[in-house]
């Protein structure tokens, strides 16, 4: 039961750290490899912060999807448009979308092992104490189920969005064909605005959950949440909210068993064997529309 | 194969000889239930062809009657459904796209798809790599033989040096048509080579085909315009909606009822053909 | 020259084995094969090359050929199983794949070493033979950037579907791509664990993907050139700049960014079409003769020679 708990918090960073990631790479065909240094630096701008001023941990919260939200446009404004206005090709564009993503990460990480001499930093400064209830016999505290609460109304809230409203019509034909959807008068620009600002919120979020729940965070374990992400949207299927949400929870319940089972030194590599496992044998993921993937 | 140089010796075939009636010359290609079906949509559906040795075949059909995907199956850029290809007495429906070249077939682009930053000369250079060591010679200096011969055919000799991308779209087309002679093919297949051109470039190409042919090069050619067809082919196959609706002399063909009407669209009066 | 030579040993090294790991991303990408499994192959090779040294005592010539064979190997099998994959899944699985060799590395029990790593691997590595390996492999590298190996490699890349009717095997070369870039990254991982004596978890991080990728976008991605260049740069930046060591991490990835948008062919890239546009300058311009033309008349050609002449 006790592992039921841990693969429910789990699951739920991995989601809204990945929603973000997936809707981007969905929709406006941005697979942002620097979604993990958005995350680690909301949490750490939190963290600066708390250096400061004494702040609630809601008001923590916010700032951190403010952080993020700030963080991922930037680098949409500054780097991917840019990249995209100069690219020759789309293919040109999706390497050095990459590849930027890789440099730009760098930027905020280099500044926060710095500032931190590489130690792991927390938000105790806060002084927030996480109520634990035991039912049961099982152990629950209120960051998991803030965690839980924030992760899968996130989802639903972003499914019903997508499916059911005209801007998210209008983005989705985006991830089909954005040429198409083009013609129909659909401005690129403004949509790619508005997703990098969510998906750079969420992760913001993500980082100040995930860090309230382990209680400290490390300057580099932005890195292993991305490829863990990537493992969860392809093991979803690209542009597929359900997806996502059924990736991340496979993912979350493979660590925790791998977890249970072995020493742990393994645990990272589930994620890494699970892309494989998808990428062969079920290129377009369990959700995922058909997709030309292969070459 | 008796010379280097080249694969399909010197066969005289004019018009003059009975190549537009298919199995009384040796067949260069034949094309046994061709079928390719992507999911439900049957983009060929069981066409059976047979090109003539040294003559100029033509396909004709509207948007969507499957030439295209004829194309890519000959060349086996896509998967067959089923059915059978030989070309020159060798079986290759399941031979990868790679080895195409080696057995004699070359072929054009319907769009052109030249490598921008190598110059002109270089990707003509490109249908010369293709063939077999033996029958390469590369000189220290300058382009091989083959190579800066087809550039002279095809009167690109001035602009070798230079850039697709500095072109015209005529002229690169006909870089196109370089690269692919220059691979020595004993069937050359040409996608809507004309495509772009003016009047007295589509007149060019089409009087450098028939040098080839008058050379012995097997020819086919897909082609919207019907008047550049009934100029340049020996037979004519029209197709419609991925099977093959008629065969035959290319007046004849233009002229048959249902291939106005797939093609040409109805009301359509056979002027060309008449005359 | 030879005190600068002795006290700066460390760095040449560095450089050295900086172009080989470089080299082991550029050869795939020149094929249109976006792989960074270079980096697993040189932690394999790494890792191997220690256990070689460690256990057999073998000398360094042998040691390097099987460390490049082994990653080489592992290379062919991860290339059949992946080489299929387009653009940025095959990016991500060949990431897994090296962190996958990360995770082995950290369990892998008195063979690696864990989290310690190895030490005291010391072979009969001289800076003679350290020196002429990576220029023989340059030497090959740059075989396959002249005449019709380059055009043949330049169509897989822009247009495989041409390729294919240009008679090219596309898939053996995707795959031969896989095992040469596995043979370069094991190489110059045996060479780091040769000339540092030691290996560690930072020998396979995923921190060695972002310093090869660098290293070629920066200097130049489709010829050799380019790695060398990129090598060159960001080994002696720090110890060239100051203030570039505490912010070395800032600085690299501000040149990323900027490369990555203003730099699509990397320093080598930018020098070419420089000397291009030189070049262009002295030639005639383009333009198809029409063959009733006539001729250029001699008055237009006489000033001319006239003006060369003086």
């Amino acid at each position: 039961m006790q592992e039921l708990v841990a693969i429910a918090s789990l699951g739920s960073v991995y989601l809204l750290f990945a929603l973000g990631l997936s809707t981007a790479w969905g929709t406006i065909g941005i697979l942002n490899f620097a979604h993990g240094a958005i995350f680690v630096s909301a949490a750490y701008g939190c963290y600066e912060l708390l250096e400061v001023r004494q702040l609630p941990v809601l008001v923590l919260a916010v700032v951190a999807v403010l952080i993020g939200a700030a963080m991922s446009l930037l680098m949409q404004v500054l780097v991917f448009d840019q990249v995209r206005r100069r690219a020759s090709s789309e293919r040109a564009a999706e390497t050095r979308i990459l590849i930027g993503g890789i440099g730009v990460a760098m930027l905020p990480i280099a500044l926060a092992s710095h500032q931190t001499k590489n130690l792991a930093f927390g938000l105790s400064a806060s002084g927030f104490e996480a109520s634990v209830w035991t039912i049961g016999g099982v152990r629950v505290s209120s960051v998991q189920v803030a965690t839980v609460v924030c992760a899968v109304g996130a989802a639903a809230a972003l499914a019903w969005y997508l499916r059911r409203t005209r801007a998210g019509l209008a983005l989705r034909s985006l991830g089909v064909d954005d040429q198409v959807a083009a013609l129909m008068g659909i401005d690129r620009r403004r949509y790619a605005w508005a997703t990098m600002a969510v998906a750079g919120g969420l992760a913001g979020l993500a980082g100040v959950l995930l860090t309230l729940n382990l209680g400290a965070i490390s300057a580099e374990s932005g890195d292993a949440l991305l490829i863990k992400a990537f493992a969860c949207v392809v093991l979803g299927g690209v542009g597929s909210t359900l997806g996502v949400v059924v990736g991340c929870f496979t993912l979350a319940a493979s660590e925790v068993w791998v977890l249970t089972q072995t020493s742990g030194m393994w645990v990272e590599a589930v994620s890494f064997g699970i892309i494989f496992a998808v990428l062969l044998l079920r290129p377009q993921g369990i959700f995922g529309r058909q997709e030309v993937r292969r070459v | 194969m008796s010379s280097p140089s080249t694969r399909h010796g010197t066969v005289p075939a004019g018009p003059a000889d009975p190549v537009d009636v298919p199995g009384t010359g040796t067949a260069v290609l034949e094309i046994r239930d061709l079928a390719v079906h992507y999911g439900g949509v049957k983009a060929v559906d069981g066409i059976t062809m047979t090109l003539a040795e040294g003559g100029i075949s033509g396909i004709i059909g509207p948007n969507g009657s499957g030439k295209s995907t004829l194309v890519a199956a000959l060349t086996r850029l896509t998967r067959l459904t089923r059915g059978e290809l030989t070309v020159g007495g060798t079986r290759y429906e399941r031979v990868r796209p790679g080895r195409v070249p080696g057995l004699g077939i070359a072929r054009t682009f319907q769009t052109v798809r030249l490598l921008g930053d190598l110059s002109v000369a270089a990707n003509v250079q490109l249908g010369y790599d293709a063939r077999s060591r033996a029958e390469r010679r590369a000189p220290l200096r300058g382009l091989p033989g083959p190579v800066a011969e087809a550039l002279e055919r095809t009167g690109l000799t001035d602009v070798a040096r230079a850039r697709p991308s500095e072109l015209s779209y005529g002229t690169q087309r006909r870089v196109e048509i370089a690269r692919a002679i220059v691979m020595d093919p004993r069937l050359l297949l040409l996608d809507e080579p004309t495509a772009g051109m003016n009047a007295a470039e589509r007149v060019e190409i089409s009087a450098l085909m028939r040098q080839l042919r008058s050379e012995g090069l097997s020819q086919l050619l897909i082609e919207h315009d019907v008047q550049m067809m009934l100029d340049t082919c020996d037979h004519l196959f029209a197709m419609a909606q991925g099977r093959l609706l008629t065969e035959g002399r290319p007046a004849d063909v233009v002229a048959d009822p249902r291939v106005q009407e797939a093609y040409l669209g109805k009301g359509w009066k056979a002027d060309a053909a008449d005359q | 020259m030879s005190a600068f030579y002795a006290s700066n040993l460390v760095l040449v090294q560095a450089t050295l084995v900086a172009i080989l790991l470089a080299l082991s991303i550029q050869v795939p990408l020149r094929l249109g094969v976006f792989s960074l499994a270079g980096v697993g192959s040189y932690g394999i090779g790494a890792y191997v090359s220690a256990n070689l040294v460690l256990r057999e005592e073998m000398g360094a010539v042998p040691t390097m050929l099987v460390s490049g064979l082994v990653a080489a190997a592992v290379g062919l099998v991860l290339g059949v199983v992946i080489y299929r994959l387009a653009g940025l899944y095959l990016a991500m699985a060949t990431i897994a794949f090296d962190l996958t060799v990360g995770v082995v590395a950290l369990n892998g029990g008195e063979w690696t070493g864990g989290p310690v790593g190895l030490f005291g691997v010391f072979a009969d590595l001289t800076m003679g033979l350290l020196f002429g390996t990576v220029v023989l492999v340059l030497v090959l590298v740059h075989l396959t950037e002249v005449g019709r190996l380059a055009r043949r490699i330049t169509t897989v890349r822009e247009d495989p579907e041409l390729a294919a009717s240009m008679g090219v095997n596309v898939r053996a070369y995707r795959l031969t791509a896989f095992v040469v870039s596995g043979f370069l990254g094991g190489l110059a991982g045996c060479l780091n664990t040769l000339t540092r004596s030691a290996v560690g978890l930072q020998d396979v991080s995923f921190h060695l993907v972002v310093v090869a990728l660098t290293t070629i976008i920066v200097g130049g991605a489709l010829s050799w050139r380019g790695a060398v260049i990129g090598a060159v740069l960001f080994t002696w930046l720090p110890s060239v700049l100051e203030v570039v060591g505490e912010w070395q991490e800032f600085v690299y990835g501000l040149i990323v960014v900027l490369a990555a948008i203003f730099l699509p062919t990397g320093l080598y890239g930018l020098w070419c079409s420089a000397r291009r546009r030189v070049v262009e300058r002295f030639r005639p311009p383009v333009r198809p003769r029409r063959p009733d033309e006539p001729d250029v008349p001699a008055a237009t050609v006489a000033p001319e020679h006239e003006v060369a002449a003086r």
